[in-house]
């Protein structure tokens, strides 16, 4: 059973990049256009990553991260946070707030895959 | 729209200030915000054309504000007429900056949202396109692997260890061989046999011959007694001469079937031993034999596999180019992201545009204190190093993909 990923972005461009780079790959995805869509698709199904913006409408993407790390069934999901930010200070926020990896945009899809390997659960 | 990581929140500026739009000796308040404006959106283009679109932006911005606040008229630099020219003006010679701004400047920024629009329209478009080319390429390139077959030195080799189907056929050649060459032993052991009854039959054609010369010496012995006889009793003489005449007759006969039969056995054996030396020199050891069968079948494999050498090549020259337009179909990926940003960067600054429209609608006049102002919120709204870097005026960071991990 092939592990799922999701993706939150506001851009639907940057989605289907990240999608078609992790389906290549064998990953299974599910789709967000930002953090309060991506909080209403979470309902208990199985994640094993979710690969998330920053500056997003409705939610920010470290909003969105705060919110996941006091969801029981979330807690332990790995987030890697694929973002424009390069600034130490954001980069700092999304550590403390639970992040495992930060990858600036525009990004490689093979890095971005590297990633997703070394720390999908 | 997407807003990702681009600045989120225009500029604002708080408070109205000195009249420096307007003022006697400068340019029309109109013009020069018009001029800003369409620098702001040319420098956001050929910023994005450079791979430096937000510090593209960030620097029109900054060359667009400090023009409109203090630069005097040089509406003649423009080199070409200008299109506002002929503008209704208010009293005392100041055009109505306010006006001009609340008409011209929304225009734009229609303008732009159609044209963002249709940027991310094709964007999308091309990516789906893109996206099933990489589909098939994968497709492809996953039955190429499948359908590997190599000829690497000692392929033929590894094709017979073990228990390989190769291996399992050639094991089977070899006992269909095998048994061949059992039966023809067992032909050759009973020609042996043969040969055996034909010896015992040369001894009975030797004795039958040696039985011929009894009887001959025995019908010898008839006719002296006869010639004997002749003399005593008269009577007996013929009778005794037919005796031993056919007791010859019968030595003879019995002489000449001993020869026949000598004669015979001796070509038979002949014969047989022929067959039997044949037989023997084409007798092979089972090793000997399996050992060339496995030459044989080696052969053979050597033989099939070099004949698909050249599809072999075609398939591997294949294989090469789909991982050469694989990767640069990734590369298109990461160009995508690029123009997935002038469409992000297009709604920003038709949303700054609108912004600004509204802001110099409520100031007419503005100081340089608001002009920096204005500078420090869009630099603060900075996400990326390029446009901070470009802000400043400073030397583009040519910045690749970056990943750190916590």
């Amino acid at each position: 059973m092939s592990k799922t990923v999701m993706i939150v972005d506001d851009s639907g461009s940057f989605r289907t990049v990240v999608k078609l780079a992790l389906q290549k790959a064998g990953y299974g995805v599910v789709e967000a256009v930002d953090g309060k869509d991506a909080v209403g698709k979470l309902n208990g199904q199985k994640l094993n990553l979710i690969v998330c913006d920053v500056n997003m409408p409705n939610m920010d993407g470290l909003t969105f991260l705060r919110h996941l790390k006091t969801t029981g069934a979330y807690k332990f999901t790995p987030v890697i946070m694929l973002t424009t930010e390069s600034q130490e200070a954001k980069k700092a926020e999304g550590k403390a707030a639970g992040a495992r990896a930060w990858i600036t945009k525009p990004f490689q899809p093979s890095t971005l895959v590297d990633a997703v390997n070394k720390l999908c659960v | 729209m997407p807003q990702s990581d681009m600045n989120t929140s225009p500029p604002t500026l708080s408070a109205a200030a000195a009249p420096v739009l307007g003022r006697p000796g400068h340019a029309p308040g109109w013009l020069r915000l018009a001029a800003g404006a369409g620098l702001l959106l040319a420098s956001a283009l050929l910023g994005w054309q450079g791979g430096a679109w937000g510090a593209g932006a960030a620097l029109a911005t900054a060359l667009a504000l400090p023009w409109l606040l203090r630069m005097p008229s040089r509406s003649s630099d423009a080199g070409r007429p200008d299109p506002l020219q002929d503008m209704p003006r208010v009293s005392g010679g100041r055009v109505g900056a306010e006006v001009m701004v609340s008409q011209v400047v929304p225009v734009w920024g229609k303008q732009l949202v159609i044209t963002r629009s249709a940027a991310a329209d094709g964007l999308a478009m091309l990516l789906e396109s893109f996206s099933s080319m990489a589909g098939a390429l994968g497709e492809l390139a996953s039955q190429i692997d499948n359908s590997h077959v190599t000829l690497a030195p000692g392929a033929v080799d590894a094709a017979l260890e073990g228990d390989s189907p190769a291996r399992t056929a050639l094991q089977g050649l070899l006992r269909a061989s095998q048994r061949a060459f059992d039966q023809r032993d067992a032909a050759v052991a009973e020609l042996v046999n043969c040969s055996h009854a034909l010896q015992a039959l040369r001894q009975l054609g030797s004795q039958a011959r040696e039985l011929g010369k009894h009887t001959r010496l025995v019908a010898f012995n008839a006719t002296i007694e006869a010639n004997r006889s002749t003399g005593s009793s008269p009577g007996h003489n013929g009778g005794n001469q037919a005796v031993a005449d056919e007791t010859r007759m019968l030595a003879s006969r019995i002489a000449e079937v001993g020869e026949q039969i000598e004669r015979l056995v001796t070509e038979l054996d002949r014969s047989l031993s022929a067959e039997r030396l044949r037989g023997e020199i084409g007798d092979t050891p089972p090793d000997e034999l399996a050992q060339e069968l496995d030459l044989a079948a080696r052969n053979a494999l050597t033989g099939l596999l070099g004949g698909l050498g050249s599809a072999l090549r075609s398939t591997g020259e294949l294989k090469a180019a789909a991982e050469t337009l694989s990767s640069q179909l990734e590369q298109t990926f990461v160009h995508f992201q690029f123009g997935d940003r002038l469409s992000q960067m297009l709604d920003i600054v038709a949303r700054d545009m609108q912004h600004f429209a509204h802001w110099v609608a409520a100031n007419p006049y503005a100081t340089q204190s608001d002009a920096a102002d204005w500078l420090a919120k869009l630099e603060a709204s900075y996400t990326m190093e390029e446009q901070r870097s470009q802000h400043h005026g400073n030397v583009h960071i040519d910045r690749g993909s970056e990943i750190e991990f916590f």
